[in-house]
């Protein structure tokens, strides 16, 4: 049996179907399929409301569902399914096949957050990037996959197999922060680079990066080179240093982490370690922005004083490592422009050396909101502590705008 | 007339959560002395008597805010509540845990999400 699903206008609300599923699909006819329900909101809807479903006259062995189009706000298809096969020609939407115990999925698009979350068994391939938590464990549990595979052609985003137990994940691209964090089990190939901490807290499994590691965690123990690996009955290629962790979670770790040697000498030959890319540019700093309450800034809005001169004071302001401070002219004023370009603030520039050269800080405020994204990895707060902002020096004087004047100036 | 006392009251502010703090209030006077708290969470009791805290409720009639019964307020934010899409309850930080529970019980009854800006 094989059934195509050509979405229909673009949900405003995202839908939750899990009914998506070849298990559920099997033996039912084009209206019973139809009349399957999903959630929107509060509300359930037939599935006929968001889909035009086709029984097509091609008859493979397994049960197959096509989806002809994007669904990237449909969460949770081919959720738990145990057989058959899903094909979506689109993008997909968070929690696809979270906690599937066998069959297929392929994507030929991006897929986004939660791919493959707590997964038991069977394959998901993504023929594109996908988000963040790639088979990882759910909020509030220690256990993530455990077995099956998933393969991404592209890049992944942060938390990768976060706490797996057992399985594969082959990420051909590069990955961003704590891939592999608490891993227990399984193994994660990176084909690409890993951007920080990776392996972090590993307990037992295996992690191979081929490409550079940057802000690698420091409870590995170096154990040595090994040529031409051999894991899962998958051969990879190169000479690899091999570590040991992660020592800061467990005294007798058997956690495994191989980099590709060529691209990771740092990391054993301290001097070649390149830990930044060189943030400086012509003109100004690319920096790490963490932002935090003041005592002061936390008396002044809960006394409910967010219109004084007082609060323009203590928090308009961006303090910066001396280094860097010097490297920008020692400016009174700086322009704060955030990581996509696309908004900016000038705020008073206050040398501190207990900063990080390379980081600044900037107190919790209207002032650091205008420049923090919109991005939050899936929690309820966006990246108030380490998103990357642009610091370029002001000439001369500036006005520093009042809170209301923020207001109305982004809500008119 | 004299200060009303309230004591072994836990601040809300950060996680610390003090909870041996004395709170003294003239409701005539509408004023609060406050002790054993810091300086984040004394300005937050003292809110309870601030000139700019709404202490009526509004609803916005004509482009304009005019005060309301709470009767009417209420039906007007049931009414919103029941015919929202996807109603989102979001409970802020600083609110007590009694207020939570409340809270997660109409998102229950609504169908709706729940989040606060202590999520993770």
């Amino acid at each position: 049996m094989e059934v195509i699903l050509t979405p229909k206008d673009t949900p405003d609300i995202p839908i939750e179907a899990e009914v998506i599923n070849p298990d559920i699909f099997a033996n039912k006819s084009k209206e019973e399929i139809e009349s399957l329900l999903v959630w929107q909101g509060p509300n359930t809807y037939p599935i006929s409301e968001f889909f035009d479903v086709e029984i097509s006259p091609n008859n493979p062995k397994d049960v197959t569902i096509i989806i002809e189009g994007d669904v990237e706000r449909v969460k949770y298809i081919g959720s738990k399914m145990s057989s058959g096969k899903i094909i979506i020609n689109g993008n997909v939407g968070i929690q696809l096949g979270s906690e599937m115990k066998g069959g297929e999925i392929v994507v030929n698009g991006n897929a986004k957050h939660w791919v493959g979350r707590e997964m038991e068994g069977g394959i998901i391939k993504i023929n594109g990037n996908a988000g963040d938590y790639v088979g990882s464990a759910y909020r509030g549990s220690w256990h993530g996959m455990k077995g099956g595979k998933i393969i991404i052609e592209g890049d992944a985003g942060n938390n990768v197999g976060a706490a797996i137990t057992g399985g594969e994940i082959i990420i051909k691209g590069n990955v961003k922060q704590f891939c592999g964090i608490r891993q227990n089990g399984g193994f994660i190939y990176i084909g690409g680079n890993a951007e920080r901490a990776v392996g972090v807290e590993m307990t037992k499994g295996t992690i191979v990066v081929c490409g550079r590691i940057r802000f690698f965690a420091p409870g590995f123990e170096f154990d040595g080179i090994e040529k031409d690996l051999n894991i899962n009955d998958i051969t990879i290629y190169g000479e690899y240093l091999k570590f040991i962790g992660d020592y800061a979670i467990s005294r007798k770790p058997k956690g495994v982490l191989y980099a590709l040697k060529e691209k990771n000498l740092g990391l054993i030959e301290p001097e070649l370690y390149e830990c930044y890319d060189d943030y400086k540019y012509d003109g100004g700093i690319k920096a790490l922005l963490n932002t935090g309450s003041t005592i002061v800034q936390g008396e002044i809005i809960k006394g409910g004083e967010k219109f004084t001169e007082r609060y323009v004071k203590e928090c308009a302001v961006c303090y910066i490592h001396p280094n860097d401070y010097e490297y920008l002219g020692k400016p009174e004023y700086v322009n704060v422009i955030s990581e996509d370009k696309k908004a900016s603030i000038t705020l008073r520039a206050i040398p501190d050396s207990s900063l990080q050269e390379g980081t600044v800080f900037i107190p919790r405020s209207i002032w650091a909101n205008v420049v923090i994204l919109s991005y939050t990895e899936s929690m309820g707060s966006p990246l108030y502590k380490g998103c990357y902002v642009y610091v370029e020096p002001v000439k001369g004087k500036a006005d520093i705008l009042t809170a209301e004047e923020i207001m109305k100036k982004i809500y008119g | 007339m004299a200060m009303k006392v309230f004591r072994g009251i836990t601040c809300p502010v950060c996680g610390m959560a003090c909870d041996d703090i004395e709170v003294w209030y003239d409701e005539e006077k509408q004023e609060i002395i406050v002790k054993n708290v810091c300086r984040e969470g004394a300005p937050k009791f003292k809110e309870i008597v601030s000139p700019h805290r709404i202490r009526e409720p509004m609803i916005k009639k004509n482009g304009k805010f005019v005060k309301v019964s709470w009767e009417e307020a209420i039906n007007k934010a049931a009414e919103i509540l029941a015919n929202a899409k996807r109603p989102l309850l979001f409970m802020g930080a600083e609110t007590s845990a009694e207020a939570h529970i409340v809270g997660m019980h109409m998102a229950e009854y609504l169908g709706g999400v729940v989040d606060s800006n202590s999520t993770i």
